[in-house]
């Protein structure tokens, strides 16, 4: 069986076990009486968090073959989903009144959300951050931006020799050494901004009739590089994203965990109606 | 115009394989029978046949119990014995003995404990294993780290059955002229005095010299030719006599540089690989009479036809694929003239066999069933062709296609998580055997990881066999154990996918070399999880299936993958 045929059956499975396990839980739970209905999807909810956070586990074992990690991610996706479903029939859609419930309502909430944002961002953002030059290491971007930076340092301190004046040694000052130094806006990469770059290069057509053709030769060689540095930064900015999502969720499904144990002890001790 | 084998050639010209190679050694090597006869008035005044000794022969010394070839390595080299005794070994193992550790499969308990037991330093190795050399009746040259020699060499000779060669005898050639692993394993009796003479050096003296020619196809033709010709879809068939036949009319032919990762780097580093076709010789002419069937021995081959002022790659053809079958069937049908409609180029070394077309139509054609896969390009019709041009041309233009095993990577969906360097991590003691980075077409990219080649030409010169081809699945491994860190094979790698590192011991102390001073290095390198459950971890572990093991020549297996 080819790869892709696999895949999409897989994912079928999936979506077919998981829409007859919520249909079931559905019709299922209007049926009880209110105690057994939160006590049904408060279990399945417990343990579809459980199998949630099992995804994180297997990560930490990939010498063991427990199936690959995609049929694990796709699995995860779809408990998610379901997990989601169960929620809103546990909590028939409102917002509790107690705090520790409140906690809860919004750590899963917030957990739910980061998860669909996940899902999202590792659909659209490879193809993004292939969009502006040649895909590299995350750890290597300040190497590469360094080395542009000597480079472009090289070249304006050069031009004075070259060109005989000073016009592009000033505006490296001035103006292109800071573009060069940090991140860029992380935020502004984000959204596709491309203020920054488009400030600095206005800045360098300006000077542009005050040069020789030298200096000239040597101003396009500082734009290839400043083009460069602002693709390194979009880079840069989109893997912080991708790899920042996951200080959310990850923490939250950990957090989560002692919120549903005082939950369950609370309820079976004071919260039977 | 300079060819990427001239190219070597002048490298190796002044790289000599034994510079202190004496005159008088060079009259004794062209005194032995092998030489004797060979036609000095036959080779041209810049490459003549005294220098082409002194550059590509060396004569070495062995002791008794010091093993010369080990079966399984991938030799580049024929011997001639000159002095002393060597005995030929065929039933000493494939491998050397590794720790049981590294080749074992793991059981789920082991697997398990690796979460406990990985090493909290990098490249930590147990380093008392190093000690137990002697378990395995091999032992390293005391103060050397050179050669590798039989323990007790007399219970040894009592044990194995063992073909004697003596002065004059040649031994090691097929498997330098054939690019495949000794089968044979050639030690010293007795105190040895050994003539070692580099590939290169001998094709040239084959291609110069009609009767050194026969003689060395005469053996390929006696040894290996009838065999191989068996094992092919198109021939297996066929009776004794007739195979017999078509044996002795075969032609044995080599394109291409033996060490060609040499000019490789050249071309890679001169970035201009638009151009790559017109470095690599050419075994067929688009439009040259088809004089024989075209079968590919060892390498890989370019499959091409002629685009304006280029040539378009069509495909790859690699071990046992045939080209002008095709040609020679609709010839044979009256359906065409008997030329061929596409080129066949050797991209760095290839042998090939050619068989006469006659024969070809009087014995094949009559009792073939089905047509045998064959290298014609995969489909004429653009639309049916697997993958596109570019992708094609990035993969043949840079050898990737010789990857069995190449690690390539989505990009598309590889969302940079690293769980596949992580996972490697994990099952290597916590040291990433591979660098997710590497060239990249469209949203494909081919990985720094080792891509266990069907030409691996890191295996060439390695002075212990660490490095070799295991016997079972054809994955290309170190054995750690053996290995001396010399960097040959980090070297020789095309690809720059086996890197060399400083190894420590189980607390975090680097292991210090007593002769050098200078920490103990070892090479590494991707072994696809050798001994874990369940293969590749990297490509278990990447949740968005954006990681692949893949053998780059199946483009059809590259291609589902690609658009699924």
């Amino acid at each position: 069986m080819s790869p892709h045929a696999t895949r999409w059956l897989r994912n079928r499975a999936f979506l077919g076990v998981t829409a007859l396990a919520v249909a079931v839980i559905v019709f299922r739970v209007p049926s009880l009486d209110r105690e057994d209905s939160a006590l049904l999807s408060g279990w399945v909810l417990v343990v579809a968090i459980l199998m949630l956070v099992l995804f994180n586990v297997r990560k930490k074992l990939p010498f063991i073959p427990l199936l690959t990690a995609s049929t694990w991610l796709q699995f995860h996706a779809y408990v998610g989903v379901f997990a989601a479903a169960i929620f809103l029939l546990h909590t028939h859609g409102r917002y509790p009144d107690g705090v520790l419930d409140s906690f809860l309502w919004f750590f899963f909430v917030l957990l739910a959300l980061s998860g669909f944002f996940g899902i999202w961002l590792s659909r659209v953002l490879p193809h993004r951050m292939r969009s502006r030059g040649e895909a590299v290491l995350f750890e290597r971007i300040p190497v590469y931006r360094a080395r542009l930076a000597a480079e472009v340092e090289a070249l304006a301190a050069g031009s004075v020799k070259e060109s005989g004046s000073s016009v592009i040694a000033e505006l490296y000052s001035a103006r292109i050494r800071r573009f060069l130094a940090g991140n860029g806006s992380t935020i502004g990469h984000i959204f596709e901004s491309r203020r920054a770059l488009n400030g600095v290069r206005r800045d360098m057509r300006a000077i542009e009739r005050y040069l020789p053709p030298a200096g000239r030769e040597c101003l396009a060689a500082i734009d290839e590089r400043l083009i460069a540095k602002d693709g390194l930064d979009y880079q840069h900015a989109l893997h912080s994203l991708m790899k920042g999502w996951l200080f959310v969720h990850i923490p939250l499904a950990y957090g989560i965990l002692p919120l549903i144990a005082i939950h369950i002890i609370l309820f079976y001790a004071f919260g039977r109606i | 115009m300079t060819t990427a084998a001239d190219a070597d050639e002048l490298v190796f010209e002044d790289d000599p394989y034994d510079a202190g190679l004496t005159e008088a050694g060079i009259d004794r090597v062209l005194a032995l029978p092998l030489f004797r006869s060979v036609d000095p008035t036959r080779f041209p005044a810049s490459k003549p046949l005294r220098e082409l000794i002194r550059n590509h022969a060396r004569i070495d010394k062995y002791e008794r119990g010091q093993v010369i070839v080990r079966k399984g390595d991938y030799g580049h080299s024929a011997f001639v014995v000159l002095g002393g005794a060597v005995g030929v070994v065929f039933d000493f193992p494939l491998d050397l003995p590794t720790s049981a550790e590294s080749t074992a499969k793991r059981s789920w308990f082991s697997s398990l404990s690796q979460l406990w037991r990985n090493a909290t330093v990098p490249e930590a190795r147990d380093t008392s294993r190093y000690l137990k050399r002697d378990e395995w009746g091999l032992r390293y040259r005391e103060g050397q780290a050179q050669g590798l020699f039989l323990r007790n060499i007399e219970q040894f000779i009592g044990e194995h059955k063992i073909v004697e060669l003596h002065n004059g005898d040649l031994f090691g050639e097929i498997a330098a002229l054939s690019r495949s692993p000794r089968t044979a394993t050639v030690f010293a009796i007795a105190s040895s005095e050994i003539l070692e003479l580099r590939w290169t050096g001998m094709r040239e003296i084959r291609r110069r010299d009609e009767g050194f020619r026969k003689f060395m196809d005469e053996r390929y033709r006696n040894r290996n030719l009838k065999n191989h010709l068996a094992e092919s879809e198109l021939f297996k068939n066929l009776g004794e006599d007739v195979l017999s036949q078509i044996a002795a009319a075969t032609q044995f032919e080599t394109y291409g540089s033996f060490e060609w990762h040499t000019s490789y780097k050249r071309q890679m580093a001169s970035k201009d690989l638009g151009r790559a076709l017109d470095e690599e010789p050419a075994i067929a002419s688009q439009g040259d009479y088809v004089d024989g069937l075209i079968m590919i021995r060892s390498g890989f081959a370019r499959v091409s036809e002629r685009l304006g002022e280029g040539h378009r790659t069509l495909s790859v053809a690699t071990n046992n694929d045939v080209f002008g079958l095709e040609e020679i069937e609709d010839h044979h049908a009256g359906r065409g003239p008997l030329t061929l409609r596409r080129s066949l180029h050797a991209i760095g070394y290839v042998d090939v066999l050619r068989v006469p077309t006659a024969l070809v139509e009087q014995y094949v054609l009559p009792n073939r069933a089905a047509p045998p896969e064959s290298a014609r390009g995969d489909g004429e019709d653009e639309d049916e062709r697997p993958l596109d041009q570019g992708l094609v041309d990035f993969l043949v233009d840079r050898r990737l296609i010789n990857g069995t095993k190449a690690m390539v990577i989505d990009t598309d969906r590889c969302v940079g998580c690293d769980d596949c360097v992580r996972a490697c991590a994990s099952a290597h003691d916590n040291n990433p055997r591979f660098i997710r980075h590497g060239p990249e077409h469209g949203k494909l990219m081919v990985a720094n990881a080792c891509m266990h080649c069907r030409d691996p030409v890191c295996l060439i010169g390695c002075p212990t066999g660490a490095i070799h081809r295991m016997a079972d699945d054809g994955r290309v491994v170190i054995n750690d154990d053996t290995c001396v860190g010399c960097g040959t094979c980090a070297n020789s790698c095309p690809y720059n996918n086996i890197r060399l590192v400083e190894i420590r011991d189980r607390d975090g102390a680097f292991v210090i070399d007593e002769n050098t001073g200078a920490p103990v290095l070892k090479a590494t390198k991707c072994d696809l999880c050798l001994g874990q459950l369940g293969g590749p971890a990297c490509q278990r572990a990447c949740p968005h299936d954006a990681l692949v093991r893949i053998d780059i020549a199946d483009q059809e297996g590259l291609a589902d993958w690609v658009n699924r």
